[in-house]
């Protein structure tokens, strides 16, 4: 068998072969990411975000994070860290926008638990303040800003919420329905 | 501006008062009489609404329901309220859906001919504002509701013409008429709509709404939506509604499971970091089932052994759990021949990975019904199954010595290029072979002119991709 360094080169190296070829099933490898600040870029959503995988062997990757704007989705293109990117973009959703012309509908304060992908499923545990009414529009919103964000990354097809580690079958008094993992064809009227 | 807008709104106020008791005492002309409406204000109690410029949402819906229950009983209306005060509907309730089923079921034990949940908006974007208000569709409420195309199509033409005419009296833009499977809409057999009046995050939205005069204009022109609504033949007949709130519910249901291909050798590790040591070394297209992430390993159940690993993220390409027969009805299996060499698919798409190809004149038995370009067949009286493309097949009857009476080396026999079985039913003469590192059952099989079904038909293999070197294998030797 190989040695961990050598298996490890022979991979990364394998790894930029397949990505120029275009191979199927494989993971496009993303662009060094710099350091420091984010690209202050922004654009509105249009079908899927271009994949920026959570499994390539970078220390940091771009991701796109969904906020609120003229009653729909917008996203900010930020650096994340690769090795725990679903833990990384949340922590990046809510910190909140960067743009002044863009918004969030999480409540301020709003607590990140725990995020656990199984199956496919995102189980994200977020804190009671997450779940509080907030309108219909701002609640579709507020669950969306979280859907869009973790389906962005390979292997992540939908999202459970969970409060405090709870599965409830309503967010707020709105009743949007939460209890069944949501994909983004749950949120259609927000998304386009 | 605004205080223009409030002395007006008095003036409506006076003016519609004075037409009906003067004009309609006894409430004949009103299609609203003997209506039986819940009025839902939205929210209150433990549940204070969306939040925002000082305004409670729940004192907001309150009062326009209120205002809105004195519009309804003065045109003949019969009105129930879900609450009157600020108070839960359902004081008792451990969790959101009961409050909200409580709601529904004000509706349900009426009867009513129509039910309006109240509510006011909020967005974090302070400078979105307007008006919407939502219907059911038919399906998706996590309450189990189902609604009938009629309950649809008459939610949807009380929710235009209530919005048509809030839109009309407001000047509020027009944020439509949505279908939305929010609780309260799951109500069967009333015609239902929650009624968003306005963003209360909108600092000019919000003042109007908190204002007494703006509050009772949002619930006439509610009351004439609901006028207009029981004044046309919708309310007793089929109305039409948008195809998307008629579509059935099933099908985009999240898959449960999760599985993966490998597309290249895959060493199977035994943790999730480079110092992992490798179990074994997975071929190319190998199904494995994903149970969680960590970083950028997949943990990962490999389905021939039921045994758990780690595999580098991207060694794998996405796919669909590994090809099982389709569900069967009332279809019977029936047999083909390939006249010439077919690749066997693992999938009836575009997406399907070849598992090799097999040489022509095998018995392949169709055993499930396709209306697709692949037939879905067991290989030459094995358990294998994998999918052919149809046109490279022709009619054919089973194979010489029937399947059911076939004794085991009979079997073996079957799978044997056609020709040679039709030859004779005897069983094949066969050479042993030890497996050597590197050897692949595709490489073994064409070494000795043999095919990958045949040899793992005499040797009782049901994965093509497990063979271990060192092993011995069976090997039928051509005729």
């Amino acid at each position: 068998m190989f040695s961990g360094v050598r298996w490890v080169g022979w991979l990364v190296g394998l790894l930029l072969a397949l990505a120029a070829c275009g191979a199927p099933g494989s993971p496009q490898a993303s662009p060094a990411a710099p350091s420091g600040q984010p690209a202050a870029q922004s654009t509105a959503v249009s079908g899927r975000p271009s994949p920026s995988s959570s499994s390539s062997p970078k220390t940091a990757e771009q991701a796109q994070i969904f906020f609120s704007a003229g009653g729909k989705l917008v996203s900010e293109t930020r650096t994340i860290s690769g090795g725990a990117a679903l833990q990384s973009a949340l922590e990046a959703l809510l910190g909140g926008p960067k743009d002044p012309g863009h918004f969030t509908e999480i409540p301020k304060d709003s607590r990140l638990l725990g995020v656990q992908l199984k199956n496919g499923v995102a189980n994200v545990s977020l804190g009671k303040e997450f779940f509080v009414s907030g309108g219909s529009t701002g609640m579709q919103l507020r669950l969306a800003q979280v859907v869009f964000t973790l389906t962005q990354f390979p292997g992540v097809n939908s999202v459970q919420f969970l409060q405090e580690g709870q599965i409830i079958s309503v967010a707020g008094g709105e009743g949007f329905p939460i209890g069944k993992p949501l994909t983004r064809q749950s949120f259609a009227g927000v998304s386009s | 501006m605004f205080a223009l807008k409030v002395v007006l709104s008095s003036l409506v106020v006076a003016g519609t008062l004075a037409t009906m008791f003067v004009a309609n005492p006894a409430f004949a002309g009103s299609s609203l009489s003997g209506k039986t409406i819940v009025i839902d204000p939205g929210h209150g109690g433990h549940d204070p609404g969306a939040l925002a410029n000082g305004i409670r949402e729940k004192d907001v819906t309150l009062a326009i329901a209120q205002q809105l229950q004195g519009i309804l009983q003065a045109q003949g209306a019969r009105v129930i309220m879900t609450r009157t005060t600020d108070t839960d509907v359902n004081p008792g309730a451990s969790s959101e859906d009961a409050e909200l089923q409580a709601r529904v079921n004000v509706a349900q034990s009426a009867h009513a001919s129509a039910f309006v949940s109240v509510h006011a908006n909020f967005s974090g974007d302070p400078n979105f504002s307007g008006a919407t208000t939502y219907f059911g569709p038919k399906c998706g409420y996590y309450s189990g509701a189902s609604l009938s195309p009629t309950d649809v199509g008459r939610g949807y033409s009380l929710a235009t013409r209530v919005q048509a005419a809030l839109v009309s009296r407001t000047h509020e833009v027009d944020r439509g008429t949505p279908a939305q499977i929010f609780w309260v809409l799951g109500n069967p057999g009333i015609p239902s709509i929650l009624v968003e009046t306005g963003f209360i995050s909108n600092k000019a939205e919000g003042a109007h709404l908190t204002d007494p005069g703006y509050q009772h204009v949002v619930a006439d022109a509610i009351g004439d939506g609901l006028a207009s609504y029981f004044g046309s033949g919708d309310a007793a007949g089929t109305p039409a509604a948008p195809a998307s709130a008629l579509a059935d519910c099933s099908a985009p249901a999240p898959t449960n499971e999760h599985w993966v291909q490998t597309f290249l050798p895959a060493p199977l590790l035994s943790g999730a970091d480079p110092n992992a040591k490798p179990f074994t070394t997975l071929p190319p297209f190998f199904y494995l089932k994903v149970l969680g992430q960590q970083g950028d390993y997949l943990f990962v159940l490999n389905p021939a052994t039921n045994g758990p690993g780690y595999v580098l993220g991207s060694r794998v390409g996405p796919s669909g759990p590994p090809a099982a027969a389709p569900a069967q009805s009332s279809f019977s299996p029936f047999w083909v021949e390939n006249f010439k060499p077919v690749e066997l698919w693992s999938g009836s798409d575009a997406k399907a990975v070849s598992f090799g190809a097999l040489p022509a004149w095998h018995f392949l038995q169709v055993v499930s019904p396709s209306s697709g370009p692949r037939f879905y067949v067991k290989v030459d009286n094995t358990a294998n199954v994998a999918y052919v493309d149809r046109a490279n097949v022709g009619p054919s009857g089973p194979p010489p010595s029937s399947p059911v009476q076939a004794a085991p080396s009979q079997f073996a026999a079957a799978a044997r290029p056609v020709a040679a079985a039709r030859a004779t039913a005897a069983p094949p003469s066969t050479r042993q072979v030890k497996v050597q590192p590197g050897d692949t059952l595709f490489a073994i099989a064409a070494r000795y002119k043999s095919s990958v079904p045949a040899v793992m038909a005499l040797n009782h293999l049901s994965n093509s991709n497990l063979i271990m070197a060192g092993q011995t294998l069976s090997i039928p030797v051509a005729a």
